[in-house]
């Protein structure tokens, strides 16, 4: 009897949870949110945010968290930077990337020669520029959206990248057309979930940030 | 004739400096069970789960990211090797009798590299519940000090401090040659070791430094 009670409590819970999620809906205007898109970040010349970082494996209970920082500017410059509990910095500056542990030298790796590298470099690029034309190309999208917020679901059409990539969930804000939460579904269902808050438009960002020498 | 004795003679002076017996006493041969070794995963208590920043360096090219080390029942040590970003490069699960590979990048996905890591990986995280019957030593100056020799995988040396409950090191030989050695340094305040693992024949070594999770 009290398993039943235990599982009928569960139950209520998880209902009551699903029901704080606001139901996603697919999109009813595709094109206008693709106009609005490439408008808003047409506008914006550089962001400036706080990311946390959750990677949800499953092989454990609770996700694994991580802080840092996030800077964009265009065309090509991201700076993402780690904060806690790692210091870890990785620097896209156009065809090349930098990682760079806090005891270790950096590491430069060239895209034009590493394919994998290439697609999710590529990826964030597209993704923080708003440039949904370049993603049609290597994904299948589909569209959806709640009272707040605009969502991407992007399923790789490269055999490759499927290979490492289910899919990638990109929410936009309503307000600001701006990114405020990426998910990247692993083929295992192992995903690392990213929410960007406070985030800055069109402040000043050195070009020095994303020097790679 | 003078000639070959002294080449012998030296030959065994050399092989007797780099033994990893040397300033040890025979005690005896018996069957070894896993806690005798100390196992670094075990020091986490009930968690049985361990977080590492782990640099591999291959020749010339290096992958950091962090390795997750947990073990799931009393036979099963899940690895698994992320980069900062979230990105899995792979997830095995081993237990005595199997390696699983649960998530593999292809480049790694070669036989000679599984078959590496999967040995690294077994050494380092003494991944058997009992050993066959071997030969055990202890140290003529310090009698905490014991030397497990294995016969798994190739010919093993697991050198504990039984005084201080810890793995201080492995030197594994395999044949005909090759092997690699596996260092363990424990910092004060800190549970769990930075380990370092060379490879003897090629140039591969794992460096691994434990952090705290949320």
């Amino acid at each position: 009897m009290n398993k039943y009670i235990a599982y009928l409590i569960l139950l209520f819970c998880s209902l009551q949870q699903a029901g704080a999620q606001p139901k996603m809906k697919p999109m009813a205007d595709i094109p206008g949110f693709k106009a609005n898109l490439l408008a808003s970040t047409q506008k914006a010349k550089s962001m400036e945010c706080d990311f946390v970082q959750k990677k949800f494996l499953e092989v454990l209970t609770e996700p694994v968290i991580s802080n840092g920082h996030f800077c964009f500017k265009r065309e090509n410059l991201i700076r993402w930077e780690y904060l806690t509990p790692n210091q870890y910095l990785i620097i896209i500056n156009n065809d090349k990337v930098l990682t760079k542990n806090k005891n270790e030298k950096a590491n430069v790796i060239d895209t034009r020669s590493n394919k994998l590298f290439k697609e999710l470099t590529d990826m964030m690029v597209s993704c923080f520029s708003g440039n949904i034309k370049a993603i049609e190309k290597r994904y299948s999208i589909q569209y959806f959206e709640t009272e707040k917020q605009y969502m991407t679901k992007l399923v790789p059409l490269d055999k490759n990248a499927g290979a490492y990539l289910k899919n990638i969930d990109m929410y936009f804000d309503k307000s600001d057309m701006t990114i405020s939460k990426l998910l990247m579904v692993e083929p295992s269902n192992d995903y690392t979930e990213y929410n960007f808050t406070n985030k800055k438009l069109n402040l000043p960002i050195a070009d020095e940030k994303f020097k790679i020498n | 004739m003078k000639n070959l004795r002294l080449i012998s003679l030296l030959i065994g002076a050399l092989f007797s400096a780099c033994s990893s017996t040397g300033g040890l006493k025979s005690v005896g041969k018996r069957a070894v069970q896993r806690s005798e070794l100390y196992p670094v995963i075990e020091r986490q208590g009930t968690k049985k789960e361990a977080w590492f920043n782990i640099s591999i360096q291959f020749f010339k090219s290096e992958q950091s990211g962090q390795l997750l080390v947990k073990q799931t029942n009393d036979t099963t040590t899940r690895i698994v090797f992320m980069t900062a970003v979230g990105f899995k490069i792979f997830d095995f699960a081993i237990t005595p009798h199997d390696f699983t590979i649960h998530t593999c990048i292809d480049p790694l996905r070669k036989k000679n590299i599984l078959r590496i890591m999967e040995k690294d990986f077994r050494l380092m995280f003494c991944t058997n519940l009992v050993y066959a019957p071997s030969k055990i030593y202890s140290s003529k100056s310090d009698t905490a000090i014991v030397v497990y020799k294995l016969r798994i995988p190739g010919k093993s040396y697991y050198r504990v401090n039984d005084q201080k409950k810890i793995l201080t090191n492995i030197d594994n030989h395999a044949f005909p040659v090759g092997g690699a050695k596996v260092n363990f340094e424990y910092t004060e305040g800190s549970l769990l070791p930075k380990i370092h693992l060379k490879q003897k024949g090629i140039k591969l070594r794992f460096e691994l430094e434990p952090f705290p999770i949320k």
